[in-house]
């Protein structure tokens, strides 16, 4: 698996996954967004913290794209995130691509493009909107 | 650019993140600018993109570029996307998630370098069919070039390629046939796909006996 971006959403998938023992890279341009991940894993191979940029090629194959199974763009940047999934999904033929997009218009968008589009936005408020109906 | 299209009798909109680069626009060109995020759907929707023939992305970040083009497409039915792609990692995705046309900027900048140290370089002047990817190029022969003084005919050209105007270094241009000489100093403009293109070159431009 990969994971590109490591703020909050990025180190939290990456942390769940990690305990359910699978093992992933993550990339990150920066380098402090690591110390977000916990270290038992890190140490133990179960996480792979990469620094670079998940819109290059170089630093994708970096984090062994070619190889994954599941691919993840989960930074705070809709476009980049977008770029990445749609290079994982087309040049490196990941079979499953999510990629974090806020925007509920071009989460529409990604998602008739095949990718799975998901935005904490739409998530949270229906979390929100259900609670208040109750 | 935006000055020519005006220029040239089109409508325009400018969308743009800068304020003051907003402001001189309007200034030169009356109101055409909209200050707004390219890749986001509502600054697009009040700059019209539902009514335009053709979106183009020039920002400096590919990110931005690919998801305006996009969502011009996608959402707003724009009939043509063009887009500046910085950095050449980027530009055969683009061209398969149908960007009508892309600009490969580092390839635009490293052609007029080439050519401008005379090392026969290759410059790409247009894609030409989104089909399989041809694109008409232009690459400048050198003196000492292994096909100087050869007939078009007895030059092994990669398959697919084609020849279609030979500009002498004092300005004639032809269109040559099979026994057209080609000569050092001459601009030779081809049809070739992008995988060729640098084959092309390579024959053309190689000195003797390489």
């Amino acid at each position: 698996m990969v994971i590109v971006g490591c703020g909050g959403l990025g180190a939290s998938v990456a942390t769940t996954l990690s305990e359910q023992g699978h093992t992933l890279h993550i990339l990150s341009t920066d380098r402090d967004a690591f110390d977000r991940l916990p270290a038992g894993p890190i140490s133990d191979g179960h996480i792979v913290p990469i620094i670079g940029n998940g819109t290059l090629q170089s630093d994708l194959l970096k984090a062994a794209v070619q190889d994954a199974d599941v691919f993840m763009s989960l930074s705070d940047s809709d476009s980049e995130n977008a770029l990445s999934a749609q290079m994982a999904k087309l040049i490196y033929r990941v079979p499953l691509v999510i990629c974090r997009i806020d925007d509920p218009a071009k989460q529409e968008m990604y998602n008739q493009l095949g990718l799975v589009a998901v935005s904490a936005t739409t998530l949270v408020t229906n979390v929100v909107v259900d609670a208040a109906r109750a | 650019m935006s000055r020519e299209l005006v220029a040239t009798g089109h409508e325009v909109a400018v969308v743009d993140t800068d304020r003051a680069r907003c402001a001189s626009l309007d200034e030169a060109l009356g109101s055409v600018s909209v200050l707004g995020d390219g890749s986001d759907s509502r600054v697009l929707a009040g700059a019209g993109a539902n009514r335009a023939e053709v979106l183009i992305a020039t920002t400096r970040s590919d990110a931005t570029n690919l998801a305006a083009c996009q969502l011009g497409k996608h959402v707003f039915g724009v009939a043509r996307t063009v887009s500046v792609v910085n950095n050449s990692d980027h530009t055969e995705l683009f061209r398969m998630l149908g960007m009508d046309a892309t600009i490969d900027l580092s390839e635009l900048v490293l052609g007029r370098i080439q050519e401008a140290l005379s090392m026969g370089g290759l410059s790409h002047l247009m894609p030409v069919s989104d089909v399989d990817g041809k694109r008409l190029l232009s690459i400048k022969i050198p003196p000492d070039s292994g096909v100087e003084a050869r007939a078009i005919k007895d030059i092994p050209l990669p398959i697919g390629t084609l020849i279609s105007l030979v500009i002498t270094r004092d300005g004639n241009a032809s269109i040559p046939g099979e026994n057209t000489m080609i000569r050092g100093g001459d601009e030779v403009v081809a049809l070739a796909r992008a995988q060729e293109a640098e084959e092309l070159r390579d024959l053309l431009i190689q000195a003797t006996g390489a």
